[in-house]
């Protein structure tokens, strides 16, 4: 599945927000209610239902008996009960940033997801600079050969802060994952293009696929696609299936 | 390769809700207006138990309340709801969020906090903790 919603565009009554709400369990209401913004809410709200509506789809258990759970590191997952042999993987990343919120989920394979977008920054070589630590030598020449083109500098920053967002999401690690262990790239060169590669801790991991989408107002979203085997651990259990041929197989 | 579409869809118009369908821990006005009143709850003694004298549990005190403050600013959350056992994933705080809380941090109490340091954060107390080190250097 790949879902993406415009939440500016959602503007709720009141009662109609309450409802939905009320859909979801009571901890998670105090999790979208701490939000002071209602800008903020609306994304969570919409993050929240949204899993819980991939969840009736593919499984078509009741709204009220949905239960999410998540790892000490925050990744949500779903119940193993709710597994079955034709689904064994079912597994999800969710992402909001700006106007969007997405969702993609795979029945096999491990998928996350990132948006990245403009948090309104005046000088995006000063904001940007901040951050080096976080790329390789690779990476950040990639980054600054958009030149002094402030706008082509933030959309680079964004696409590989969403790129190795994806990979971390995907795995389960949420923080606390050292960034530059994760090195992209482009086999033809081109730091535009769409399917970049991974390195990971130098090795070249052909069994990671990734897709780079470009929305409108500046937004940029990285969907990343891998094997079951590198989940780590806290999110390994509650997966089916592990030891799956995916050498370079093509999804 | 697989080609994967992306859905682009508006949120549908949801039906009337019931009248008793209204969550009651909502309150106050929407339209981009706070939602939500939530009693201030400021924990002390988690704050100050490591620290001997009184002039020092001062201290150890305000450095948590602003790390706490600063957080709650970067997520744009409710300082109530920042606590020191609260953990950055519990707050919806992804890598983006904890780098740019380290940099606030870091500008705000002039120390600098190690790449390997600011990578392991994973709580409240844990980025206070880790500042107060620095302070004492």
């Amino acid at each position: 599945m790949r879902w993406l919603l415009n939440s500016r565009t959602w503007s709720p009554s009141s009662s109609q927000f309450s409802y939905c709400l009320s859909l979801l369990p009571t901890p998670q209401q105090d999790e979208i209610i701490r939000f002071v913004k209602f800008e903020d809410q609306k994304r969570y709200i919409l993050s929240r239902l949204m899993q819980q509506m991939l969840i009736h789809v593919v499984f078509n258990i009741p709204y009220k008996e949905i239960v999410i759970s998540r790892t000490k590191e925050g990744k949500p997952y779903v119940e193993p009960c709710y597994l079955n042999a034709s689904a064994p993987n079912v597994n999800f990343s969710v992402s909001h940033h700006g106007d969007y919120v997405a969702l993609a989920s795979e029945t096999l394979c491990l998928v996350g997801l990132d948006i990245m977008g403009d948090e309104g920054n005046d000088e995006p070589e000063e904001y940007i600079k901040n951050f080096r630590s976080y790329f390789t030598v690779l990476e950040w020449d990639n980054i600054n050969s958009a030149g002094q083109d402030g706008r082509q500098l933030l959309d680079q920053f964004h696409r590989y802060w969403c790129m190795k967002e994806s990979y971390i999401k995907a795995v389960g690690i949420g923080i606390g994952f050292e960034l530059r262990r994760a090195e992209f790239f482009f086999k033809d060169g081109n730091i535009w293009g769409d399917s970049p590669c991974l390195r990971l801790d130098g090795i070249e991991r052909t069994d990671w696929h990734f897709y780079l989408f470009h929305l409108r107002d500046n937004h940029w979203v990285c969907v990343s696609k891998g094997p079951p085997g590198d989940a780590i651990e806290s999110f390994k259990k509650t997966l089916h299936t592990i030891n799956q041929l995916w050498k370079g197989k093509q999804i | 390769m697989a080609s994967t579409s992306v859905i682009s869809a508006t949120v549908p118009q949801l039906a009337s809700p019931p009248n008793n369908a209204l969550a009651a821990n909502v309150t106050g006005r929407y339209n981009g207006l706070k939602c939500c009143q939530l009693p201030q709850r400021i924990n002390l003694r988690s704050s100050t138990k490591n620290c001997p004298s009184r002039a020092v549990r001062i201290i150890c005190q305000s450095t948590i309340q602003q790390v706490q403050d600063i957080i709650a600013t970067q997520l744009s959350v409710d300082p109530s709801t920042v606590q020191p056992e609260t953990k950055f994933s519990e707050l919806g705080a992804d890598s983006l969020d904890t780098v740019e809380i380290v940099m606030s941090l870091e500008e705000k109490f002039g120390v600098s906090i190690g790449e390997q340091d600011a990578e392991n954060i994973s709580s409240v107390k844990q980025v206070a903790d880790l500042i107060e080190k620095q302070r004492s250097i």
